[in-house]
């Protein structure tokens, strides 16, 4: 909805009305007020599909391990506003309407042979720095989802899911599933 | 559609042709209507219409947690549900899952867990939070998706341990969430309090 309020612009009564004027002036009224809420229902049901994406891992690979790397994503689940070609950037999601954005990650992670000191993180970077941490146990596959807010002023924005490992080294990491997601929340 | 100003029981031009009326100001009926739109405007985010459901819990469940992935978190509270149309949560009835409060569609679902280790802990121990998505359509009530989060105990405190996950899911009528507790490297048992938590569901969009 672009207008600050619904009642912008409506005709209003004049002082020079005179009576026998009303039943005209509520007719104008009431027509202008009809095609007003009939604009606002109508964005009432566009808004049931805001700008929406998710992205996912279907394939799970290995890598050595590594700093600060940015996740490879192979599956477009949804998209309603353009936000993923996997063609062109396979690891960000494009926010190409401005407003208020809800935007998370979940990464699953199975850390291979090693001793169990090391931690993962799994972050957003980009327009979001937001993260999370989680402490090898050894031999067991790590979970971590992270989210956050983030307010869009310009199209074009992209955020990536960050990941990165330190403390050992060990041999390689297997990504089992991976997920990244954004969906419009408002407007500014 | 119906007129909006009708449904709202405004006075139509004929009514106000009837005999009667020459008191109603047009300045005054002007304002009573920009007052109702100010309202509409006043209610838009819109987010706060979404059909949304949330399970808490009405106070600490304590019990032997069993060292597989089949303990099933119970919730005992209905802290948010609209629309009420679905079957609710009935005081003193516990409930186990979250179905599609808004009928099919994309949801943010999210889960929380704080639980506090009493005994039977080991070193390392590792506490898992499963959030599952099964499937009750097909013929195994296969889970299509499950977000795990993990925390680690180090085995000497028993102080509580926070866990939480979120995600955007589809669900259907057939799909329902459930959140389960884990432990890994403990004894065969192991006692624990669940202080608090939290599954929710809050529907996006409907069938893209």
């Amino acid at each position: 909805m672009t207008d600050k309020t619904a009642t912008q612009n409506l005709t209003r009564a004049q002082a020079s009305d005179d009576h026998k004027q009303l039943p005209v002036y509520l007719e104008i009224l009431r027509d202008e007020v009809d095609a007003r809420m009939t604009a606002h229902f109508y964005d009432l049901s566009r808004s049931q599909v805001p700008p929406l994406c998710r992205l996912s891992l279907g394939t799970p690979y290995s890598t050595s391990s590594d700093g600060n790397v940015r996740m490879a994503y192979d599956t477009v689940d949804v998209d309603t506003d353009d936000m993923a070609d996997l063609s062109r950037d396979n690891r960000s999601i494009r926010l190409n309407s401005p407003g208020y954005y809800s935007i998370g990650a979940y990464v699953v992670v199975s850390p291979g042979s090693g001793p169990p000191t090391s931690a993962f993180t799994v972050g957003l970077a980009g327009a979001q720095n937001a993260g999370r941490q989680a402490n090898d146990v050894g031999l067991v596959q790590l979970s971590i989802s992270v989210g956050s807010f983030l307010q869009v002023t310009a199209p074009g924005v992209t955020f990536q899911t960050r990941r990165s490992a330190f403390g050992s080294t060990y041999a390689a990491w297997t990504f089992v599933a991976a997920r990244m997601y954004a969906y419009k929340v408002r407007d500014l | 559609m119906t007129s909006y100003s009708r449904r709202r029981g405004y006075p139509t031009p004929d009514s106000d042709r009837e005999p009667g009326n020459g008191g109603l100001d047009s300045e005054t009926l002007a304002r009573a209507i920009a007052l109702d739109l100010d309202g509409v405007d006043a209610a838009w985010p819109l987010e706060q219409q979404k059909p949304t459901k949330i399970l808490g819990l009405s106070s600490n469940q304590t019990g032997l947690i069993a060292n597989d992935d089949n303990n099933i978190i119970t919730f005992t509270a209905l802290e948010a549900e609209a629309p009420t149309t679905t079957p609710g949560l009935i005081t003193g009835v516990t409930q186990s899952l979250v179905t599609a409060p808004g009928g099919e569609g994309w949801y943010h679902v999210t889960a929380s867990l704080a639980v506090q280790p009493s005994g039977g802990i080991t070193n390392n121990a590792l506490s898992r939070m499963i959030l599952r998505l099964r499937d009750f359509s097909l013929p195994t009530s296969v889970v299509v998706e499950r977000y795990d989060a993990d925390a680690q105990n180090d085995g000497l405190s028993t102080a509580a341990i926070y866990l939480n996950t979120e995600a955007v899911v589809y669900m259907t009528e057939a799909r329902q969430l459930s959140l389960y507790l884990f432990h890994q490297n403990v004894a065969s048992t192991m006692n624990a309090l669940v202080i608090g938590t939290y599954l929710s569901a809050t529907k996006l969009t409907g069938v893209i």
